[in-house]
């Protein structure tokens, strides 16, 4: 589905993603792992535009969208959540999800002012599918709330629902749990598995600890130091004997 | 005494500020773009139609012109503006109006140099009316204009496209991963709000009836900044609000001087109460008198 091959992204010739080659097939779900500063959100960056890689090609669905810019790569059906995240303070936890739906006759200034009918009736389904997606994230109260009004992991589960507004083909999941406390990291995956399994999705994701997404996960990415050092199914990646030195940094 | 007159012109300068800081609200307030050239776009309104109705072409077809010609040059500097980093778009757009003065004043066979243009007619012939009936027609004409482009502005920022708006204000790159072509909407706001900026001034041109390079002075811009900033940037009624308050400011305190014998200009009284709003505003109601809404579509 997803196909790189020496992909390079440098920031003032230190190269961050180094000759990167990787495959993510339709239906499954992958790994992204690493230390801090390995390259794994630059490898984000790279594939959906926020920086033009210096080398290297990206085929989506046997389509070359190398260095297509964000907009272009979600039209292809790509969609990424961010680390730290990027949601709009100013707009309701709702306004937020319905922002990111597909083929918005609203979004033309134009038809914005003119096709004022064909507009609500978007909005009104939008809004129906919004709030489904909140139900399943279990935001469903928070609909109408700003985000200032979110704890950390409820803005992570807020990003999540905005990308699936998106009905991605590929959903890109930059570290999901990070920074939420343990059993809410685990309820996230339990939403997620759920998710995938009802939608077939294919997903691409980081994180850090292995152990909380090998259940979930079908296939393991380990990055270091710009590198895909290594790969494999969760438990040959765990018991592989170079990967406690991976992470310790030998 | 304060007569009707008084009151009638204080409010058709009050609906074409309100129409100009509309169109620095869109800009600034809901898209987050710097714009601190809004006084060139009045003034190439102005200039448009004085050239064009001083020389025999009837003022509606003045106003058209002029909403194109700003329309395009808005397109035009939207093209470097719109990459650049936003305290640069603010440098941008001054030295753009800048320039547009220093040349209107120095190459007088374009529009008259220093003298700009006189003899600009008005929209109705002050010999067979009533000076009452005068003001109150402009004053009309501009409220109607004003409406156009609340409503519009008002359909633009209550939709999916105000979404984008807010997105691209808050975080752009959020908002082109999720879809948007940040590029195109911001040249769309720069073109929109130079039209809406000149059509205010083409009726300015016609109500006072000459137009000089003085139109063009940061003075105005930073009058529009402060309507913006006292009204709510981020609210469409704001702009009415905010122009109304700094204009009853600037009018009242010429008033004023007739009943107090204060020991100062009235012109620094002006400035003082101006200023003391705008600091009260800050600190206490940083987001104006009119707040942020939410978007409603349906
Ligand atoms: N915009 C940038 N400009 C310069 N250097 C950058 C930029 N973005 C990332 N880097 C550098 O690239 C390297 C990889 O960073 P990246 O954020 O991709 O790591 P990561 O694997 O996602 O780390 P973490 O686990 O902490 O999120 C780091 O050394 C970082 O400092
Ligand atoms: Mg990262």
């Amino acid at each position: 589905m997803l196909k790189a091959t020496n992909l390079e992204l440098r920031f003032g010739g230190f190269r961050v993603v180094d000759r990167v080659s990787f495959t993510i097939r339709a239906a499954k779900t992958y790994a992204l792992i690493g230390p801090n500063g390995s390259g794994k959100t630059s490898l984000f960056n790279a594939i959906t535009g926020v920086y033009k890689p210096q080398g290297g090609k990206i085929f989506f669905r046997g389509k070359d969208i190398t260095s297509y810019a964000p907009h272009r790569v979600y039209r292809e059906g790509i969609v990424r959540t961010f680390q730290y995240p990027k949601v709009f303070y100013k707009m309701t936890i709702i306004d937020n999800l319905i922002f990111a739906a597909r083929n918005q006759v609203g979004d033309n200034p134009v038809s914005a002012v003119f096709q004022r009918g064909k507009v609500k009736e978007q909005e009104r389904n939008l809004k129906k599918k919004a709030l489904d997606v909140l139900d399943k994230i279990g935001l469903t109260k928070y609909a109408e709330s700003y985000p200032s009004e979110l704890s950390g992991g409820q803005l992570k589960l807020l990003e999540l629902g905005r990308a699936l507004m998106t009905d991605p083909k590929l959903l890109m999941l930059d570290e999901p749990a990070a920074g939420i406390n343990p059993i809410l990291a685990t309820q996230l995956f339990k939403i997620l598995r759920r998710i995938r399994d009802e939608e077939n999705l294919t997903i691409f994701l980081i994180e850090h600890r292995l152990e909380i997404v090998r259940e979930f996960v079908d296939w393991v990415y380990v990055m270091r130091s710009g590198k895909i050092v290594l790969e494999g199914s969760p438990n040959e990646v765990l018991y592989d004997k170079n990967f406690l030195e991976i992470y310790t940094g030998g | 005494m304060i007569s009707i007159e008084f009151i009638l012109d204080t409010l058709v300068l009050t609906v074409l500020f309100a129409i100009v800081t509309l169109s620095l609200n869109l800009k600034y307030g809901y898209t987050g773009l710097l714009d601190f050239g809004k006084a060139a776009f009045f003034a190439t309104g102005a200039y448009v139609s004085g050239l064009m109705t001083t020389n025999g072409y009837p003022p509606i077809l003045g106003i058209l012109t002029a909403i194109v010609i700003a329309a395009l040059m808005g397109l035009l500097i939207s093209i470097p503006a719109i990459r650049v980093r936003s305290d640069y778009l603010a440098i941008i757009t001054l030295v753009f109006s800048e320039t547009i003065r220093i040349i209107l004043k120095n190459e007088s066979w374009i529009a008259g140099g220093v003298l700009g243009i006189r003899g600009i007619p008005p929209l109705i012939d002050p010999r067979t009316t009533p000076y009452q009936m005068y003001l109150l027609t402009h004053l009309l004409i501009a409220l109607m204009l004003y409406m156009v482009f609340f409503t519009v502005s008002w359909l633009l920022t209550n939709s999916p496209f105000g979404r984008i708006l807010k997105a691209i204000r808050e975080d752009e790159i959020a908002s082109a991963m999720y879809g948007k072509n940040n590029t195109l909407v911001k040249a769309f706001v720069f073109s929109f709000s130079c039209a809406m900026a000149a059509s205010a001034g083409s009726l300015y041109a016609h109500y006072v009836g000459f137009v000089s390079p003085d139109l063009f002075v940061l003075a105005i811009t930073l009058q529009v900044w402060i309507m913006s900033i006292i009204g709510g940037p981020s609210t469409i009624s704001g702009s009415f609000i905010g122009a109304l308050t700094v204009l009853t400011i600037a009018r009242g305190t010429r008033i004023i001087k007739d009943y107090l014998n204060l020991p100062i200009d009235p012109n620094n009284t002006m400035f003082i109460l101006t200023g003391i709003l705008l600091i009260i505003t800050i600190m206490f109601r940083p987001t104006g008198l009119v707040k942020e809404g939410k978007i409603k579509v349906v």
